[in-house]
């Protein structure tokens, strides 16, 4: 676990496959980014709910990304377009909570994009830095 | 103090010992027909046989849908739902057995609005027709409306016109409402899920705005809102008395006639909490049999069946199986609507006509009381 001082913590469920391969490809390269996220893994992304984005948010991440695999990609079938599809109402919800809907991020990648996540989890970091401190205190 | 000696004081306070066994209460509960492992009754003998290690009450306390039927008939008078919801906390420990549905999202919707600075954009229903006020002596508790019309955003409900529905039928009869851009949830599902915590949190940040506002009198469209304000919020504060109506009361009460007939025929779903909680069945039959025809389910007032869950806890075959009977009783009285006085009401009925195999059989229009009272006086 890659050591976390950030102010600003930001959360991202990897899918097992083409996501956490890039991410691995990238530690291997690069260490750059690795304060900037906590990566958690999940065996598909289509398994990650709007309860566990809102979980994150409410212990107190300032922002959330879910990245998954392309969706002819996907090992099981659906994963991707279940996670598309919750995509639009967290974001909803979290606005009438009074957050920024910048602050969640859902990317899918194939197994040889790792630049792409790094530029991605860069840019990311860049958006929520600008913003003020979300108000969930864990 | 331990926690089994916390239950004992319960089971006093709430006179378990005084159960008789007769089983009215496993008789009329509505879970217990399709849950054969299922009995209040039981509840109330394990949890005096074994106390706070009962592996049944452990369980049974979660699965039970605090419907309240159960209360009608017990011959003792027992509050079993109140006696459920007391010790709940009791049970929330590792060996956590409740089942909170849609993963526990809700719950940690309404956790997170106790943050106490928070900047929600929770009334943007609102535009140019309606007429609200910042400071006033009524206000409109809006609920978790805009919350839920969102998350069950597939379902195409129109939660949120309650809301805009309600303010216009205030505005008709001259009422400008205070509506609060940062209302908190009531806590109703908090506390009932024995988050006490929470719940207070939410509370007190609820009456300390409804006092910035100079508020007395509270009007919600919803029957938990209603229950919880009424109830629960306690009003320790002796010098902030508010009274609390649903908006069926309150227009009952100011003799409130509505505009022109509709021609739909309706049934009309009691909502637990407004209906045997709170004893409103007139109010809302009055109003709509003064514009449209009302037909009544077989099980009605204070028998009328559960809409098979409360506090978003436990969605399973068997609320299913209750949704299904409750929508076969609604489109057996051949009425064009079910109009229902609360929001998640119309969340999990129309969740059960979503039924793939079923849909046929049980698609009928759902709507809320607010709605209906709006469309005549348009
Ligand atoms: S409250 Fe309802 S579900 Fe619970 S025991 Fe009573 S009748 Fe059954
Ligand atoms: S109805 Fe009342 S007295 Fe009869 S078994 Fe149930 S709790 Fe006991």
């Amino acid at each position: 676990m890659p050591s976390l001082n950030r102010k600003k913590p930001i959360l991202a469920f990897f899918c097992n496959w083409a996501p956490y391969r890039c991410y691995m490809d990238l530690c291997r390269s690069e260490s750059s980014f690795r304060h900037l996220i906590y990566p958690v893994k999940v065996m598909c992304s289509g398994r990650v709910d709007p309860a566990m984005v809102l979980f994150a948010f409410e212990k107190g991440a300032e922002g959330v990304m879910v990245l998954g695999c392309k969706d002819k990609e996907c090992r099981y079938g659906p994963g991707p377009k279940q996670s598309t599809k919750i995509a639009e109402p967290i974001k909803a919800l979290i606005h009438i909570l009074g957050l920024e809907s910048e602050r969640f991020r859902s990317v899918k990648y194939s197994f040889n994009e790792k630049n792409r996540l790094l530029e991605e989890i860069d840019s990311f970091a860049k958006t929520v830095d600008k913003l003020k401190k979300s108000p969930f205190v864990p | 103090m331990n926690q089994n000696n916390i239950l004992s004081e319960i089971i006093e306070k709430f006179q378990i010992f005084h159960c008789v066994e007769c089983g009215k209460c496993t008789g009329a509960c509505p879970l217990a027909q399709v849950d054969r492992d299922f009995s209040p009754r039981l509840v109330a003998k394990y949890v005096i046989e074994e106390g706070i290690d009962s592996e049944y009450v452990k369980e049974k306390a979660w699965t039970c849908l605090t419907c309240g039927l159960c209360n009608e008939r017990c011959p003792i008078g027992i509050s079993f739902t109140e006696f459920i919801r007391a010790i709940r906390p009791l049970f929330i420990t590792e060996d956590f057995k409740g089942h909170l549905s849609h993963g526990g999202a809700l719950q940690g919707l309404m956790r997170m609005q106790a943050a106490p600075d928070l900047n929600q954009n929770r009334i943007d229903w609102i535009t140019g027709e309606h007429k609200i006020s910042s400071q006033g002596e009524i206000l409109y508790f809006t609920g978790c409306l805009t919350y839920l019309e969102t998350f069950f955003s597939e379902m195409n409900l129109e939660l949120k016109k309650i809301a805009s529905d309600t303010v216009k039928i205030l505005n008709s009869i001259g009422v400008e409402p205070v509506v609060l851009p940062d209302e908190r949830c009531c806590g109703h599902d908090l506390i009932w899920i024995g988050d006490e915590i929470s719940f207070h949190k939410l509370r007190s940040l609820n009456i300390e705005s409804f006092k910035k506002a100079g508020v007395k009198t509270i009007i919600t469209s919803c029957g938990e809102c209603s229950y919880t304000l009424k109830n629960l919020y306690g009003q320790p504060e002796e010098d902030f008395p508010f009274e609390v109506m649903h908006i069926s009361e309150y227009l009952q009460k100011i003799g409130f006639s509505a505009g022109k007939e509709l021609s739909e025929i309706a049934t009309y779903q009691d909502p637990c909490r407004l209906g045997r909680f709170m004893g409103v069945y007139d109010a809302p039959r009055q109003l709509l049999g003064s514009i449209m025809e009302l037909r009544e389910m077989p099980h009605f007032r204070a028998g009328a069946w559960c809409c098979g869950n409360s506090a978003w806890l436990h969605c399973d075959r068997y609320s299913k199986q209750m949704q299904v009977e409750r929508l076969m009783e609604a489109k057996g009285t051949k009425s064009d609507l079910i109009v229902t006085a609360c929001p998640k009401c119309q969340v999990h009925l129309t969740c059960a006509m979503n039924d793939v195999n079923l849909m046929q059989d049980l698609n009928m229009k759902i709507r809320d009381i607010s709605s209906v009272i709006a469309e005549s006086i348009e």
